[in-house]
Formats: C-alpha cells, structure tokens, sequence
C-alpha cells in the first residue's frame, strides 16, 4: 500500500508500508536517501523555474548539482542550503537567496558515514552557523549548540568510534544502517548559562544526513551506542515520512513526553516512543552477542530497564491521544512487537 | 550571483510563488494541513523537523 502518493512519482516510487518494519536495515536506508534525494531534485527544478523570472539561476551549476544528486549521496549541507534558499524567497529577500542558492548547487557529493566532525565556530564557519540554525529553530525552546574544548572532542571522537566498532561487532545491522544514514556526526556541546537546557543530541529533517551530539554527555561506550540508535532512528523516521506525516495531530497541541522533560507535540512524543525501543534494541543486541564486559553489561540491564519504562510511557500516550497514518502506525507496530516480544 | 533586479526585494506584488506542497518536506511538516499562509509552514517545519533528545529530568541546568 502507498502512502501519500505524490503527483509525480519518482523513480523509485513512494513510501511503501512494507517498508515501515522496526529492525534495521542498511538497504532500506540507502532507497530512503535515494528518495530523499530524489525529492530533493524535484522541488529544487520546481523552485528554480518559479524563481527563475526573479533570479538568475545558473544552468550549467543547476544541471551539476543535479547530476550529483542523481549520482549519489551528498552533503547534509545540500538540504540545509535548500531550506535556506525557499525560506530566504519566502521572506522576499533576493540577496539572500541568491547567496543560498549559491551555497546549494556549490554542496558536494558525500560517502557513506559517519564522518566524525566537531563543529566549529558559528560566528566565523559557515558550516557550523548552518548546522546551528537548524537545530535551533523553534523559539519555544532556543538550543545553543557551541565548539567542544579539543579535549573534550577528542574523547567523544572516541567513544563514537568505540560504539560503531562495538555495533560492528554486536549489532552489525544497526551499524551498517547508521552508516548508510548518517553522512556526518557533528560534536558539540551545549550552553553553561544556567538557564540553557542540556541536550544528548539534536536531529533535523533540514540536515538530512547529519546529528549532531553532545560530546560532554556521552561519557561511556554505550552511552555512545545509544545516541548513535538514537539520533540515527529519527534520520530513519524523517525518511520515512517524507512522503508524509506519522500523525495528523495538530502540532499546536502538547502532551508529556518520555524523553523530555516539556510536553510536546504528538509527533515528537511519536520519535520519542519509536527511538527508545531502538536504543533498547541496540543494548540488546550487543548483550545477545556476548560483546559486552561485566561493567557495561551492569550499566545496560539499568539502561534497557530504563527504556523500557520510557517506551511504556510514550506508547500509553500515543495510545490515548495520537491519530495515526497508515505509515505512523505501521512504525509504532513494528517497535511495539519488538518491545512486547520479550525475548530480551 | 545576484538577483536579477539588483536590488534584495522581488518588484512589489512579485513575491516568488511558491506552492508549499512542492516542497521536500512541508507536507510532513503541514501534518494538520497547509494554510496557505507564509509564515506557518515555516513555523511548523521549526516545530516538527528539529528532535531534540535529553535526559529526562536533567534539564534545564538549572533546577531551582
């Protein structure tokens, strides 16, 4: 069955429920970046043609960056520029969506990840002020992101290369789908000021591709593991909709969330829900697999209990308040019959 | 490259039309349904396409 058929269907089709199951899986990730590439490549044709009599479009960049779409993965930055360029027309600023749209047909192409980067200074790296930006969208809740100390970038260099080894090893699945997801982990860390809140990580649909996680948060190798099943499981989620939403609520309205500590709208209580049974499938896994040691095996049981009690909460919620698409509720199925199971 | 008209404003009345629909992502942003209006895609892909994750219960930094 289709979800949320588009007008013009790329080739490779929209979102199929078939495609909505809970465990990972790396092919799945790469049609779901093909598709988001593709879609990319639609509405930047769309948008240029409409912007064209206002702007002076390049052809030969355009007909480049296409082809680089076409061809492969590219830089999260490619749809963070597409955003910038449609809100910067939006907003009727041609200066500035001329300077976009430069930045967008100028994004490389991309390997599969993760890269490991730390973010650099936003008042004088274009990349880092990118990446800022959208994370730091919403004005109910500001998020400053800022450059970790070297040192504290070097340890979490550490532990996210420690986790991806330990997920090679134990849960293979999960770390070929991470790095077919996620082109880029970008480290940062959060603000001091007192009233600044701490965040683990941060995901954006406009960085499709990149995370971005708090290197000062992430002190253990599973700690690690798990904001890598974290933030990798809403990248999978945000392609998964792409076609469309998980609910149809209305986001205006704000319910408790498991994993934050501000009601929110159904739909992040949704990737709530949905990425904590993935890091509980992560610990799992890994434990399964004889790939942990005595200490991290005492420090899992406490975090697969933990998540578990945060799954339990968000399910009941969406279960009392959520309307689900066909696509949402295939999704929370699939975690649900994997948290249920029992077998871990 | 610059805008065509050299100057940082399309002529008055000549906004760049764009059909929100059309646009990656804004339909899973618009889950409630697009308005037309300009401002509220942009409001509600802020509110919906940003997941922020943090231990419950430790934040803000501050308690008190």
């Amino acid at each position: 069955m289709a979800v949320g058929l588009p007008s013009s269907a790329p080739s490779s089709g929209p979102i199929q429920l078939e495609e909505a199951f809970f465990d990972p899986c790396a092919a799945r990730a790469r049609r779901l970046d093909a598709r988001m590439r593709e879609r990319l490549a639609e509405s930047v044709r769309y948008v240029a043609s409409q912007a064209a009599p206002h702007l002076e479009v390049p052809a030969a960049s355009l007909a480049s960056f296409l082809e680089r779409l076409e061809r492969g993965p590219v830089s999260p930055h490619a749809f963070a520029a597409y955003y910038d360029w449609v809100l910067a027309l939006d907003a009727d600023d041609l200066g500035e969506a001329a300077q976009r749209l430069d930045e967008l047909l100028a994004a490389p192409a991309a390997e599969e990840g993760p890269r490991i980067l730390v973010l650099g200074d936003p008042a004088r790296d274009r990349d880092a002020n990118r990446i800022r930006r959208h994370v730091d969208t919403d004005p109910e809740q500001p998020l400053e992101i800022l450059p970790p100390p070297p040192g504290l970038a070097a340890s979490g260099r550490e532990w996210i290369e420690a986790a991806l080894a330990r997920l090679d090893a134990g849960h293979p699945a999960l770390a070929a789908e991470i790095r077919a997801l996620v082109r880029e982990v970008v480290l940062a860390r959060g603000s001091d000021a007192p009233d600044a809140w701490r965040f683990d990580g941060a995901s954006s649909f406009m960085l499709w591709g990149a995370v971005v996680l708090n290197a000062a948060e992430h002190s253990t190798r599973l700690e690690a593991v798990q904001a890598l099943a974290h933030e990798s499981a809403h990248n999978l989620l945000f392609g998964l909709a792409a076609d469309g939403p998980l609910v149809s609520n209305d986001d205006a309205e704000r319910f408790a969330s498991p994993l934050r500590v501000d009601p929110r709208p159904i739909d992040g209580i949704f990737h709530a829900t949905f990425v904590t049974a993935r890091m509980h499938q992560a610990l799992a896994r890994l434990r399964e697999a004889g790939a942990l040691d005595a200490g991290e095996r005492a420090e899992a049981e406490h975090a697969l209990a933990a998540s578990a009690t945060l799954f339990a909460q968000g399910v009941a919620t969406l279960d009392r308040h959520a309307r689900f698409t066909p696509l949402g509720g295939a999704c929370l199925a699939g975690a649900r019959a994997y948290m249920q199971r029992g077998a871990w | 490259m610059s805008a065509s008209n050299g100057s940082t404003k399309s002529k008055q009345g000549h906004k760049v039309p764009l059909d929100w629909s059309r646009l990656l992502g804004f339909d899973q942003a618009c889950a409630a349904g697009p308005d037309g209006g300009s401002g509220a895609p942009r409001v509600r892909l802020a509110r919906v396409g940003v997941k922020v994750g943090a231990k419950p219960g430790l934040k803000p930094n501050t308690s008190s």
